[in-house]
């Protein structure tokens, strides 16, 4: 059977780990993933918690296809009540810690209250213990993962460094150095509980009917569909791909989101890290291996992803491959999610040139910038004051207009007055400023759709929240664009029940409204779905964007529709028919 | 006889001489970017959008000789 | 006889053949019960990529005391019913291949199912040189 049906429940605050059965109603209704997770986070934790205190609770949720063949299923969501916003947050790490777990007999483990002082979680298939992390506290991810590793041997190890332990709201996880569970201060939850690691050994397997026959239909499905041309940029490129389109595009985040193309992208693009490429890296059962594991001078990393190039780069007016790589590796050590901290940075960098506050940075400037990280994630110096983010820095200093988060969640690599759907898929995404909800630049800025019109955008947006709403909930990487069909045809072989796309369709859409309502009980609505000021009222100056910016009054129109689509009323609440229809 | 400069980006990269740009001879007096794309056998489903010289431009769009044409391939996720 | 040759430089440690072969010559995704081991990890010296696989040096065959493994037909052979769990094969196997298992073993088998699942060619298979 694909599920285990078994989940771990471990108390850090007696001690105790439980184990309980799945919740098979909720598994057939939610899949797993992402969409699972929420649901027991919906229905566990109460409104109005503080996502800092013990009463939070952070799930590591598998999907019904983890730990099989089934190309692109190796990742794990990582979920919990997001400190930096106090929306619902739900995360996806790839590497190989998801397969471990289900291996171990586990498809989720629920970590409840606060250990009393630093422990990490030891899951060996039914041996669970809180072990001390005297030692490896107030170490980096990374020192943290090679001790624990020379310590026990073959075990897969997610972390945190010391930016989750100081509770940053931009603290993420990190595993096999680099891979992360990243945004919305996930870190943080884990560094509130006082919980340094989770290690994990699985000695088991996962059976499905016809293993053989299986086996042979998804070799057929991987190399006609999972590595086929649409895909297949994952491997040869993997994302830094993106850093030409979104010039050419005219969305590149430059200096703080200023403009939409940077002068030297050509030194931080595809070709430039291909010419620092030491090998590729997969993900647990994925053949397109997007990892680019680079060495470059003194530093190494796998990446720079392109989120990294785009905000920890050009938005910083960084046009310096080495510079960028070294900024990475840091981040991934000290534990920052590199999309909030190069937005961060890039903030401090304009408040600084325009003599509103001197942060003691600029844009282009190598040096302070790298020594930005540590500051932060150790909150010394500047850094105490940058790890709150840009909101807060903006509450305190000035500059609100030019904060770019959306519910104080750090705004991704692409700029919306270059492509309005992206505008809002930023103002509507659950977690807030999120890419990984919708990606409608795909079709838009990078397609022949009109980027700056409304047109249709609303209904885009919708698909696909809804689609991958669901991809998330089974569990497939984002980067096998695989049709509802396919993925229909997968897990009916895998659950050996009969599961259609329209099934799958209603499954995304639930999922999307469940996250929702965990949001509207917690206060947010119409309000919280805005972009920064900067969006409405400042024209980008160079390049394909030239003069372009999103007026308000075509937000608000295209917000309103996105409402009326989806069944929610004017304020964004969903209409109790919706609920209805959605068993929600 | 006309002659275009090209880049096919990233994994579009295997339909050309594996350059990063190159100069390529059309034998016709114009042709569409459609038609450019059928001679090299790129398949249409696997690109994102088309710049020529810095501009976007569709499928239909006719080329007359010395343009820089910029093919940029399908991505998923970023 | 041809045998698995593995190719580091291509290898992006996505575990397929792992499991390729598990589901194969154990009925189950676990990749503990792979006829091979590769792994692609980062240790403190950077990437590390390692790959053990049968090159069918034949030791296992030479030293199994009641000639439970054996060739057919240019492939090894395990016959269950002669195995008397000794684990000497596991132990001599000098790229540590054989798996133990609750009752016998497991030898490659020259199944191909990991090389046909590599997605990179990381794993050929080829002519021994012996």
């Amino acid at each position: 059977m694909a599920y285990t049906g078994k989940i771990l429940r471990v108390n850090l605050s007696t001690g105790k780990s439980t184990t309980e059965p799945l919740n098979e109603e909720w598994a057939r209704e939610y899949l797993g993933g992402k969409g699972l997770s929420i649901k027991y986070l919906y229905e566990e934790l109460k409104p109005g918690l503080d996502p800092l205190s013990e009463n939070n609770k952070l799930i590591l949720m598998t999907g019904p296809l983890t730990g099989t063949i089934v190309p692109n299923t190796g990742k794990l969501s990582v979920a919990a009540k997001s400190p930096a916003t106090g929306t619902i947050l739900d995360c996806s790490i790839g590497g190989h810690f998801a397969p471990e777990l289900k291996y171990a007999g586990y498809d989720a483990v629920i970590i409840e209250g606060k250990a009393k002082s630093p422990v990490y979680l030891y899951i060996e298939d039914d041996k669970v213990e809180l072990r001390s992390a005297a030692e490896l506290w107030g170490k980096g991810a990374h020192e943290t993962e090679h001790i624990i590793t020379e310590t026990l041997g073959d075990f897969i190890t997610m972390a945190i460094g010391q930016a989750g332990e100081n509770l940053l709201p931009m603290a993420c996880i990190s595993s096999e150095l680099y891979r992360q569970a990243g945004r919305g201060g996930i870190g943080a939850v884990m560094g509130s509980k006082n919980l340094k690691a989770v290690s994990v050994r699985g000695t088991g397997g996962i059976k499905v009917p016809d293993i053989r026959k299986f086996s042979a239909a998804l070799n057929k499905i991987k190399r006609e569909d999972t590595m086929s041309d649409d895909n297949i940029w994952a491997y040869t490129d993997g994302t830094p791909n993106i850093v030409d389109l979104s010039q050419d595009a005219g969305i590149l985040p430059t200096r703080n989101f200023q403009d939409g193309t940077f002068e030297d992208y050509d030194k931080i693009h595809s070709e430039a890290v291909k010419g620092v490429l030491k090998a590729k890296k997969a993900c647990f059962a994925c053949p397109l291996g997007c990892g680019n594991y680079v060495e470059k001078g003194k530093t190494m990393v796998e990446g720079p992803e392109y989120e990294t190039l785009a905000l920890c780069g050009s938005n910083c007016g960084i046009g310096d491959l080495e510079a960028v790589i070294e900024f990475n590796r840091l981040c991934d050590d000290y534990g920052l999610d590199t999309i909030s901290a190069g937005n961060t940075v890039a903030f401090a960098m304009e408040m600084t040139e325009k003599g509103i506050h001197d942060f003691g940075v600029r844009f282009g400037e190598a040096a302070m910038y790298l020594e930005m990280p540590g500051l932060i994630a150790k909150k010394e110096g500047v850094g105490a004051e940058l790890s709150r983010g840009v909101s807060a820095l903006a509450d305190k200093y000035g500059g609100k207009e030019f904060a770019m988060a959306v519910k104080k969640l750090e705004i991704p690599g692409y700029e919306p007055r270059g492509s309005w759907s992206m505008g809002l898929a930023y103002g509507t995404a659950d977690r807030g400023a999120c890419h990984l909800r919708a990606w409608p630049a795909a079709e838009d800025a990078f397609g022949d759709i009109d980027p700056l019109t409304i047109d249709g955008k609303a209904k885009m947006v919708i698909d696909m929240q809804d689609d991958n709403s669901v991809k998330f909930s089974a569990i497939f990487c984002d980067f096998w664009a695989l049709s509802t069909e396919r993925m229909a045809e997968i897990l009916s072989l895998a659950l050996e029940r009969e599961i259609t796309a329209e099934e799958l369709t209603v499954i995304g859409e639930r999922v999307y409204n469940l996250a929702r309502l965990f949001n509207e009980r917690e206060g947010f609505d119409r309000k919280d779905d805005y972009l920064p000021e900067r969006i409405y009222t400042e024209k980008l100056s160079t390049g394909f964007t030239k003069g372009k910016l999103l007026p308000r009054e075509e937000y608000e129109k295209m917000l309103s529709e996105y409402y009326q689509l989806r069944g929610w009323d004017e304020k964004g609440l969903i209409t109790e028919a919706k609920k209805k229809e959605l068993d929600l | 006889m006309i002659l275009v400069t090209l880049q096919l980006r990233g994994p579009l990269k295997k339909y050309g001489p594996e350059a990063k740009m190159f100069d390529y001879e059309i034998a016709a007096e114009s042709c569409t970017v459609r038609e450019l794309l059928e001679q090299l056998k790129v398949p249409t489903s696997s690109i994102s959008f088309i710049m020529i010289d810095g501009k976007k431009a569709d499928l239909d769009a006719t080329l007359i000789g010395g343009e820089m044409v910029i093919v940029n391939p399908r991505v998923s996720g970023g | 006889m041809k045998a698995l040759v593995f190719h580091a430089e291509k290898c992006i440690g996505c575990k397929l053949c792992h499991l390729a072969c598990s589901a194969q010559n154990e009925g189950e995704f676990n990749p503990r019960l792979a006829r091979l081991k590769i792994t692609s990890r980062y240790s403190r010296d950077g990437l590390v990529v390692n790959g053990q696989t049968c090159d069918l040096c034949l030791k296992c065959v030479e030293e199994c005391p009641v000639d439970a493994i054996v060739v057919k037909n240019e492939r090894l052979s395990f016959l269950d019913e002669l195995c008397n769990d000794c684990g000497i094969c596991v132990e001599i196997c000098p790229h540590q291949v054989i798996i133990k298992k609750e009752k016998g073993i497991g030898v490659c088998v020259q199944c191909r199912s990991c090389a046909n699942w590599c997605p990179t060619e990381a794993l050929t298979f080829e002519e021994v040189k012996n």
